[in-house]
């Protein structure tokens, strides 16, 4: 009994869902240099621009310019899109987003939907919800894909299937595409799921993007993609539908400018992506939707502190150098988007589910240096952290670990007895099995196992010496 | 109330002072460098082939190494005629093989070339041949996506806008750069 409850009260956080992560230490490396690689070409294209702090600053100043006269741009922009062409809706949260989109679907006699790469509808449960309803739903994105065929989230807003090797890709493929059994190359593998993905282009009757930019003052959507797989649909489907999280708009072309040239360079380090799509217009005979997207935007807009969250571009910068996100995985962090980011929005969307994510964080400060909107990622995370602490449940443990750890260190005799009690610990129980923190790797080798404790402590050291 | 109300009361209610529209003052490399260019788009993997108007068709029929060729280009389309057809566009006969358009501009800053519906004819032609030449004339570079938007927005407005940057790719699968992802496997530009 009591173990179950522990268990319950231990799953799913931060710290739990990692740990599987974290031990050995080769995977961990591994996927924390596949970050820092993009980190370090996100520095290269950096020192390409001479003014790019400047260039950062006009970013932020562009967003907070536009979300304090938010109302009207979406207005502006609803006006814009409707006389393109496009039908424009509006949706409070996730379940209206899922009906509205079911429901154009149904309109329109679509039964199967390619989509291209859209965090919002992964936050808004959006696939399994039409699946559920009898639709059939393709990620396009190759990376999407791979993480839906594993059935799978996303890790990483950007480069969703950073978390997996070839080696499990390729098993995937074999077990869902039937591909050669172990040829893990991947040319092979991405042509593969190009042939299967073409079919699947063909076969669909609708397709659905999201959005990375809305400008207001001509209606236009702004997708960018490196594959050109929301475009496929986009052009070859005679029903579209973009959704948009109602903080994507900037005011004009003249803003536009300064997000393409922020937005890749900061994601992968690419100088842009290879497409950067603006819809206007609807091909003649194709019916294009707009789903303006709410889902507790609000909230974030209502506060104060936290409103310049809402700059963010979903670059997935702040990830890419997080020294926690890089060896934890973006799957501990049980929540859509992951790293810095995610644990600020999280809480918005659960105060008690998610309260352990702004722990999840060594607020070394990284993300803020690289976000391009410059958020101040480390102090909204240290903000949560007082404000969680007092508005949800406390965690047992780890406030009865702080009891006692408060209660030693506020008294120098308890302090130096409790070290000296812990010495008469022997040394072979502290690096044996016991301790739940020592790892092995397979091989035998140890990787990393509790130090040598040493006979004295300073204190007594620096006595002794002195005299 | 319905949801579009509802959201935008919810923000009247705590908006706060309008803030003012930013300046953007940025830089701009004083020059425009056709070598800034090349070198660009050469790193993102996209060839690129110097030419004067004389010798571009030549120079296409010879990058499509005998491939069916397909053109929108007016000085071109007499020689390789478009045939795709938007209504069934992934029939394999109509689908060229090597898709020839000429953008509005490039620029230089990321290589990417400006693509409107009057230069594609079909929107679909961006992403759906297996290579695609893109003609430039080296006189229409412009330094920095700032210049760029400047001519959109002057420009008469657009249906479909499209900036290429490359041939289609990802690096989804273990960072391993994966050329021809989902849309062209090859991009060339051709400046003249
Ligand atoms: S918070 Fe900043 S760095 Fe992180 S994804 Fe958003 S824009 Fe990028």
């Amino acid at each position: 009994m009591f173990n179950r409850r522990k268990n319950k009260l231990m799953k799913g956080t931060h710290a739990n869902l990692s740990k599987g992560f974290i031990t050995g230490s080769e995977k961990t490396d591994w996927h924390n240099n596949a970050l820092w690689f993009l980190r370090a070409k996100r520095d290269m294209q950096r020192d390409t621009i001479p003014d790019w702090e400047k260039l950062r600053a006009t970013a932020a100043a562009i967003k907070d310019h536009t979300l304090s006269r938010l109302p009207e741009y979406l207005q502006r922009f609803e006006e814009n899109a409707i006389k393109n062409g496009i039908q424009v809706h509006w949706a409070w949260d996730d379940a209206e987003l899922r009906e509205i989109t079911a429901s154009i679907l149904r309109e329109n006699n679509a039964k199967s939907v390619v989509k291209s790469k859209s965090m919002l509808t992964e936050e808004c449960g959006l696939n399994p919800y039409l699946e559920k309803e009898g639709f059939d739903v393709v990620d396009t994105d190759l990376g999407e894909r791979i993480v839906q065929l594993r059935k799978e989230h996303p890790s990483h807003i950007v480069v969703p299937a950073i978390h997996l090797k070839k080696e499990e890709v390729s098993d995937t493929f074999h077990e869902k595409m039937n591909t050669e059994k172990g040829n893990s190359d991947p040319d092979y593998l991405a042509s593969a799921a190009r042939e299967a993905l073409r079919k699947d282009f063909m076969r669909a009757d609708a397709a659905i993007t999201g959005v990375n930019f809305g400008v207001a003052e001509s209606g236009t959507v702004v997708v960018c993609t490196n594959e050109g797989n929301a475009d496929m649909g986009v052009h070859s489907k005679k029903t579209v539908i973009h959704c948009m999280g109602m903080e994507k708009l900037v005011p004009g072309y003249k803003e536009l400018a300064v997000f393409t040239r922020l937005l890749a360079r900061s994601a992968t380090g690419q100088p842009v992506t290879v497409f950067t799509s603006h819809y206007r217009k609807p091909r003649p005979e194709t019916t294009e939707h707009i789903i303006i997207v709410n889902n507790k935007r609000t909230d974030i807009f209502e506060d104060p502190e936290f409103r310049q969250a809402m700059r963010c571009i979903r670059c997935g910068a702040c990830m890419n150098t997080c020294p926690v996100y890089r060896r934890s995985g973006g799957h501990s962090y049980h929540h859509t988007v992951p790293g810095p980011i995610g644990s600020v929005l999280a809480p918005f969307y659960g105060k008690e589910k998610n309260k352990d994510l702004p722990f999840a964080s060594t607020l070394c400060g990284s993300c803020n240096n690289v976000c391009p909107v410059k958020i101040d990622l480390a102090g909204l995370l240290y903000r949560w952290r007082q404000k969680l602490t007092d508005e949800t449940s406390p965690d047992l443990s780890k406030k009865i670990g702080m009891d006692i750890g408060s209660k030693i260190l506020k008294s120098r005799t308890t302090y130096s007895l409790a070290t000296r009690a812990f010495r008469w610990v022997p040394g072979s129980v502290l690096q044996s099995g016991l301790n739940p923190w020592n790892v092995t790797a397979k091989n035998g080798h140890k990787e990393r196992i509790f130090p040598d404790v040493p006979g004295e402590s300073f204190r007594e050291w620096y006595k002794k010496n002195q005299e | 109330m319905n949801s579009k109300e509802r959201i935008l009361n919810t923000l009247n209610k705590v908006s706060r002072d309008a803030l003012p529209r930013p300046e953007i003052e940025l830089q701009y490399p004083p020059e425009v460098l056709v070598e800034d260019f090349v070198r660009i788009a050469e790193a993102s993997g996209t060839e690129v082939f110097l030419a004067t108007p004389d010798t571009v068709a030549d120079t296409v029929r010879k990058w499509s190494r005998g491939g069916d060729i397909q053109s929108c280009v007016p000085g071109l389309q007499d020689e390789f005629p478009l045939i795709f057809d938007e209504q069934i566009p992934f029939d394999r006969e109509k689908m060229p093989e090597v898709f020839v358009a000429e953008a509005a501009f490039g620029v230089i800053e990321n290589a990417a070339l400006w693509l409107t519906d009057s230069e594609l004819r079909a929107r679909l032609l961006a992403f759906i041949p297996e290579r695609i030449v893109v003609l430039l004339k080296a006189g229409s570079l412009v330094s920095t996506m700032h210049q760029a938007y400047a001519i959109i927005a002057e420009n008469d407005p657009f249906g479909f806008g499209l900036f290429m940057a490359g041939a289609s790719k990802t690096a989804d699968i273990e960072q391993t750069l994966v050329k021809g992802a989902q849309g062209a496997k090859e991009l060339a530009v051709i400046l003249y």
